[in-house]
């Protein structure tokens, strides 16, 4: 395109053509479907299990960031990114719990019963002692979990057998990124030079120890 | 990495060249063109035709954005429009761009497949005037291309390809985010984001195929 084109307003793409593009954009904004019923096997049946154990870990410090007040205080619009955080890890927490039940995936984790309708006992996550003190703290904190959980939600992209399966975490995967690059954005980091490796459950497992994360999904 | 250990010396080069990419910095452009390098590279192992498919719709899409960028920091060249972080958004973003298209090129010469021919595009004129309007089409056409990927990644039969198309994925949804967050719009409009299939692409993105 030529200097001389910005001057013109008959030149180019017309405004119509530019609101086309955002209404379809924001059309039909769905959730991939998962499987009808639970054909895939105990691989991915451990993948959903360990993303939903992630999930509620990751609601759970969230919730607790959203909520607390640091010596030095957050801006309102970091306070709205933690807020946000902790809305949608919830939702997606729900949702992995949501899947569970509907495939009535029980039998192979320990901490389920395999009648549906009893509650499990929540689990508690312990976090180092400053780490709702202050804001630098709590970033380096948050972005420590997000940047693990990223990678672990991209390690289950590529290595779930399930085509839908696949398409839903990579759903969810993107919004996980899309928490990460707002946190380093907020705390000051370069949010694009950082390359998430994509990283095993096990090895994602074990960088999350330290908070009491249960594991025992991958057993 | 487990799954990776059966994988052939060709695949990983595919990976290596397509994460290259993903890093998004310039200094990797150079490397993932060496990948390509025919002196160094193993004789050529075709991908399925559905991937290549798949990654000549990506490259496309790329390249969109690629220029893009590349047009509106020429534009900030002649009426600098753009300041603070718009600019260095636009100057970041571009150059990551440009290293995705050169990664997927290099797949495509490394499976011994023709690379497309260049394209040329343009854009609405506002976008070159108008910082409000950068942004918005800007996250309109990141987001056009995270739905694009997540529409594909289900459907990509090779395993390199897969997790390079799942890491280029991530880093345009980080794009989106910063570009709405920091035009005052929400990072994360949903939980989760929402496919699109390679139809639904090609009617969003015509108007601006010349």
């Amino acid at each position: 395109m030529t200097d001389s084109s910005f001057d013109s307003p008959e030149n180019g793409t017309s405004r119509r053509d530019f609101l086309v593009l955002g209404a379809l954009a924001g059309a039909a904004l769905l959730l991939p479907s998962l499987p009808a019923s639970a054909a895939f096997g105990y691989g991915d049946t451990r993948h959903l299990r360990f993303l939903e154990e992630l999930q509620n870990l990751q609601a759970d410090f969230f919730t607790k960031a959203a909520l607390s007040a640091t010596n030095d205080g957050l801006s309102e619009r970091e306070m709205n990114i933690f807020n946000l955080i902790a809305k949608q890890d919830a939702e997606q927490a729900r949702w992995f719990a949501k899947a569970r039940q509907r495939y009535g995936i029980a039998a192979f984790d320990k901490s389920y019963t395999s009648n549906l309708s009893v509650s499990r006992v929540t689990p508690e996550y312990h976090y180092p002692r400053n780490t709702f003190q202050t804001r630098a703290e709590m970033f380096a904190r948050a972005i420590e979990i997000k940047e693990t959980a990223v990678g672990a939600f991209h390690g289950v992209v590529i290595r779930a057998s399930d085509d839908k399966i696949v398409e839903s975490v990579a759903s969810l995967a993107g919004v996980q990124n899309r928490h990460l690059a707002a946190l380093k954005e907020l705390s000051g980091q370069n949010p694009l030079t950082a390359y998430v490796e994509a990283t095993t459950p096990r090895a994602a497992a074990n960088k999350l120890t330290a908070y009491k994360f249960k594991s025992e999904a991958l057993d | 990495m487990e799954k990776f250990e059966s994988l052939s010396r060709r695949e990983t080069l595919v990976k290596g060249a397509l994460a290259l990419g993903a890093v998004a910095a310039l200094p990797t452009l150079s490397l993932a063109q060496n990948e390509a390098a025919p002196a160094a590279a193993p004789a050529p192992t075709p991908l399925a035709a559905s991937d290549l498919e798949i990654v000549r719709f990506a490259l496309t899409l790329e390249r969109l954005e690629a220029a893009f960028y590349a047009q509106v920091l020429g534009a900030h060249g002649t009426r600098a429009y753009l300041s603070g972080r718009h600019l260095t958004l636009a100057q970041e973003i571009g150059a990551a761009e440009n290293a995705h298209v050169a990664a997927l090129e290099a797949v495509l010469r490394n499976a011994g497949a023709e690379v497309p021919a260049a394209q040329e595009f343009s854009f609405p004129n506002n976008v070159f005037v108008s910082p409000v309007a950068f942004s918005w089409f800007a996250y309109t056409l990141e987001e056009i291309g995270v739905r694009a990927y997540l529409g594909a990644v289900g459907k990509i039969r090779s395993q390199a390809v897969k997790e390079a198309a799942a890491s280029i994925y991530g880093a345009e949804a980080r794009h989106v985010a910063l570009l709405r967050l920091n035009s005052g719009n929400m990072t994360a409009p949903h939980y989760f984001e929402s496919p699109l299939s390679a139809e639904q692409v090609q009617s969003l993105i015509a108007p601006y195929l010349k």
